[in-house]
């Protein structure tokens, strides 16, 4: 059964606990009309981050999805440190705990393929379109050509919207989409802001600042 | 999405560009037309029409075990 992701992701969050969601949820968090019935998440697998998530996740007693009932398995920092990749389900829901997501790697490269998002009150990474891309790309199923059309399509359409997501933290400014990194300094950052604000968009991907045309309907297209 | 948008988006998806992936999607059979509309929706919308869908089609999972 699906957790409600808004209940879900308010407990990671609380819990201050690094991680970016993925799969379906990712997916319908873009735009796609798929259905999914588990919430996924990358997790970082510092210490100190595994032992947040096994605390957030406790009183929604995780245990393993599918497995035998009279099977032992305790869910805390020692297991999820010994094991990778998880599918529980808990209280709230099914959810697939994820330490390595198949053609991006941990989750360093996983947030650096991730934009944030704002749900309602909360923020969460999600994976990017081109994240998701790769990652069903190297699961190599079959149920997932129809995913991968429907990503590309999805894509375009919003990119031909000038729906592109540019994203601000720590100093930088990335349009992920693209996966390209606009700017280096506090200073080019906000010029970058303001242009952006004032219908004009500068992309900076190897120190020097490239001035593009305004913003239109067809969206922010990086030139090499 | 603004109006302008939605109104080009209707137009894409009804005419999508020859050799375009919004034109590649729609010869594989996805249905654009979904598209659009979760477009038109907040993150939070979108995650919430997921949850009742699946919700849905849980019962009818659930209903369809208790009848056999």
């Amino acid at each position: 059964m699906i957790p409600k992701a808004e209940k879900f992701l308010t407990i990671l969050n609380r819990a201050e606990v690094e991680y970016v969601v993925i799969g379906g949820v990712a997916m319908v968090a873009h735009g796609s009309a798929r259905a999914t019935f588990d919430l996924g998440a990358c997790y970082n697998r510092s210490k100190q981050n595994i032992e947040k998530l096994c605390r957030a996740l406790e009183p929604l007693h995780p245990r393993l999805r599918g497995a035998p009932k009279n099977l032992p398995f305790r869910f805390d920092a020692k297991t999820v440190a010994a094991g990778l990749n998880f599918t529980l389900a808990t209280d709230l829901g099914d959810f697939d705990l994820l330490g390595e997501v198949a053609g991006l790697g941990f989750y360093d490269a996983v947030y650096k393929s991730s934009v944030l998002k704002r749900v309602e009150k909360i923020s969460c990474r999600v994976l990017s379109l081109d994240g998701l891309y790769k990652a069903k790309i190297a699961a190599g199923r079959d149920k997932d050509i129809e995913a991968l059309k429907e990503i590309k399509g999805l894509k375009d359409l919003k990119e031909h919207l000038g729906m592109n997501e540019l994203c601000h933290e720590n100093g930088l400014l990335f349009s992920h989409d693209r996966q390209v990194t606009c700017a280096n300094s506090a200073q080019k950052v906000f010029q970058l802001h303001a242009r952006i604000c004032l219908g004009v968009t500068i992309f900076h991907n190897n120190g020097s600042l490239q001035r593009q045309a305004p913003l239109r309907a067809r969206g922010m297209r990086h030139r090499a | 999405m603004t109006p302008k948008q939605r109104k080009l988006a209707y137009e894409l998806i009804t005419n999508p560009p020859p050799g375009s992936d919004i034109a590649a999607a729609k010869e594989y059979g996805i249905d654009l037309t979904l598209l659009v509309e979760n477009l038109d929706l907040t993150v939070a919308q979108r995650l919430r029409k997921l949850y009742s869908v699946a919700t849905f089609l849980e019962k009818i999972r659930q209903g369809n075990g208790a009848g056999q």
